[in-house]
């Protein structure tokens, strides 16, 4: 027994467990282009993916295009998160914000929303008309806030499916709907889904 | 002679460290504090087993539910739902973990016992693991996080349909495989002798959770935000009514079916009560490997003791009482049922090892094996211990009333046999839970209040 157990036999046992240590690595970038990595949750690229899709297809409706040539307003009232991952849904109303402000078609209000303004900041700069310390000439004057055009709302549902013993299939659906606030009629809607299949053994978040 | 004597104590000391304790002093500590109501003492207890002091993560599973339930019960919401939410990362482990380390620990405990195995989580703890978190966002007024947390319960009773109708065909296959059809109905005999009435423990149809199911159907009930939720409520009820028949149950399925806007009112939700726990019952093998020779046969079997109520309802404003609709205990019996099958094939497969080693080496020629062969049988009889571990902070059964919303907006709650507690409801009339928890009669129940989502 103790002629197992000799230098030689030691020292290999040390090599091998440093060489397991070299296996574990440090935190890395990824290359969002190339990753092809995927979770049964929702992640980066999900968001970038549907993001993406939706803002395309919106910004390839006519009735989306101003007829003087200026910009709509938009307000975003909100995307109602029914799945069964804690994600922030403003992940993807920022990436959709982001873009349609760079089409240069659409500008987003932050002072009016049905959930109250998500900058109060508009409201409270005029508050100041009776501050001794400012300028009153700097203060912002009443009627000058624009009113929304469109109002963007949404979902986003998860519906989690087996497919056999260990494969579930999980779909995710994102709705989205751009609500004209002058007639209440609906200009554009899109529902953009993305299926997922991996192990069946545990939940999906 | 010295030799000997160091072979006895050598081996004696394997076969106590073998020996992995059933019910340790932690755990008795633990259920002694919550019957004397002393419910931050027990906290403080299944914090320090199971949870890192530091940073609010669970590290063991059993002691992290337990502390979960009882952080809720104590209102710290946030470490609740943060201790909770790391549990659920050892269930997400403990469901994939590793093939052949878990072929090692199942090894492993067919010479010792399951208690050397981490705890595997019962279908109904994963259940109440996200209905109590989605309580503790409502609680909070967190509706995008309760949301959530009622979507993983509707996914989780979803799959433990699936995951019992896979389990019971597999022990059906196993009782075949191992040739034990005869030793198994004999030990179904003796456990019938003893007592122990198996067929009895019969599960919800579908192996569903009517509680999460009701509470679901009432949180998409008073706080919907669209049709499409109202939907989710009906569906739940329906299913909710048709396991319980419960009256309220088929009164709110009557108001979903009127429609999203709800009249203000008070349901009072009652989780009464500890569940149901497994004791250790010790019983002799009908084997045919019983000989003159073998020190000790037999094995230990996990078999449910009922839980017990706090009160026997709660009267609300001196007239309406609280109604059971849903009984923890029978939740924990039919699933205990179905794997109570698995169990006693283990168990069994177990003492016949253990007892053919112990056989053959108390009939061998040499001395010192026949040594070693009585101490096995001692290692046998010291490693026969059934796994009895269990989620003891869960309540004995559901009950629920309702009143319409009092003119002066108090409620007076009365245990019955217990001191009145007075409810301030909020200002604004809207549909509100109010949620009370009793563990026993020495407890102060805790009463919480659930707000609407839709309150003007």
């Amino acid at each position: 027994m103790m002629k197992i157990l000799n230098k030689k036999t030691l020292l290999a046992v040390a090599v091998a467990f440093s060489l397991v240590g070299c296996a574990e690595q440090g935190a890395y970038y990824v290359d969002s282009k190339n990753d092809s990595v995927a979770v049964m949750g929702l992640d980066y690229k999900d968001f970038e993916m549907a993001a993406t899709n939706m803002v395309d297809d919106m910004l390839s409706s006519d009735l989306l295009v101003h007829p003087q040539g200026g910009r709509y307003v938009l307000t975003v009232t909100g995307i109602v998160n029914d799945t069964d991952q804690r994600i922030d849904t403003d992940q993807l109303t920022k990436k959709i914000r982001t873009s349609l402000l760079n089409s240069g078609r659409f500008v987003v209000t932050t002072a009016i929303n049905a959930n109250g303004p998500e900058d109060e900041m508009t409201r409270k700069v005029r508050e100041l008309r009776k501050s001794k310390m400012v300028n009153q000439k700097t203060v912002k004057k009443d009627g000058r806030v624009i009113a929304p055009d469109f109002s963007l709302t949404g979902k986003i549902i998860q519906q989690n499916q087996r497919v056999n013993s260990s494969t579930q299939q999980v779909e995710y659906y994102f709705q989205l709907t751009l609500t004209n606030l002058d007639d209440g009629l609906a200009y554009w809607e899109k529902e953009y889904p993305i299926i997922k299949r991996g192990d069946n053994r545990t939940a999906s978040w | 002679m010295n030799n000997k004597i160091k072979r006895f104590i050598f081996c004696s000391g394997i076969v106590f460290t073998l020996a992995a304790c059933s019910n340790p002093p932690s755990r008795q500590n633990f259920d002694y504090s919550l019957s004397q109501g002393q419910l931050e003492l027990a906290q403080k207890i299944a914090l320090e087993e199971g949870v890192s002091s530091d940073a609010d993560i669970a590290t063991e599973l059993l002691w992290s539910l337990e502390a979960g339930a009882l952080l809720r019960m104590n209102t710290e919401l946030d470490r609740s739902t943060k201790v909770f939410d790391t549990s659920e990362t050892l269930i997400k482990e403990n469901e994939t973990q590793n093939l052949a380390a878990s072929g090692f620990s199942q090894a492993a405990s067919m010479v010792v016992n399951d208690n050397i195995m981490s705890y595997t989580p019962r279908v109904y703890d994963r259940v109440m693991v996200n209905t109590y978190k989605a309580l503790n966002f409502w609680q909070q007024a967190n509706f995008n996080d309760a949301r959530v947390e009622w979507n993983r319960v509707d996914d989780r009773q979803r799959r433990a349909a699936e995951y019992f109708s896979k389990e019971i065909n597999a022990q059906k296959d196993s009782v075949k495989s191992n040739n034990l059809g005869e030793t198994y109905s004999g030990a179904m005999e003796r456990l019938g002798d003893s007592g122990v009435d198996v067929a009895k423990w019969a599960p919800y149809d579908g192996y569903i959770n009517p509680a999460s199911l009701y509470l679901h159907g009432l949180y998409f009930l008073i706080n919907n935000e669209s049709a499409a939720d109202l939907n989710k409520a009906k569906e739940s009820l329906k299913r909710a009514y048709a396991l319980t028949r419960s009256k309220q149950i088929r009164a709110d399925l009557n108001l979903a079916n009127a429609g999203r806007k709800v009249a203000p009112g008070v349901w009072v939700v009652f989780e009464n009560g500890t569940a149901a726990h497994k004791v250790e019952r010790r019983i002799d093998l009908p084997l045919f490997l019983v000989t003159s020779r073998v020190v000790y046969t037999g094995m230990a079997l996990p078999v449910l003791e009922s839980g017990s109520p706090a009160y026997p309802y709660l009267s609300v404003n001196g007239g309406r009482q609280t109604e059971t609709f849903a009984n923890m205990d029978k939740i924990i019996q039919g699933e205990f049922k179905t794997e109570f099958t698995g169990i006693l094939i283990k168990e069994l497969t177990r003492a016949v090892l253990k007892t053919a080693a112990q056989a053959s080496m108390r009939n061998s020629d040499n001395k010192t094996v026949r040594l070693l062969g009585a101490l096995t049988g001692i290692a046998q009889a010291v490693t026969t211990q059934a796994d009895i571990r269990s989620w003891h902070t869960l309540p004995y059964e559901f009950q629920v009333t309702y009143v319409k919303w009092p003119k002066d907006g108090q409620l007076q709650i009365n245990p019955s046999g217990g001191a009145a507690i007075q409810v301030d409801l909020p200002a604004t009339p809207q549909p509100v839970v109010v949620y009370v928890r009793a563990l026993n009669a020495n407890t102060v129940p805790q009463v919480n209040l659930l707000t609407s989502k839709n309150a003007i």
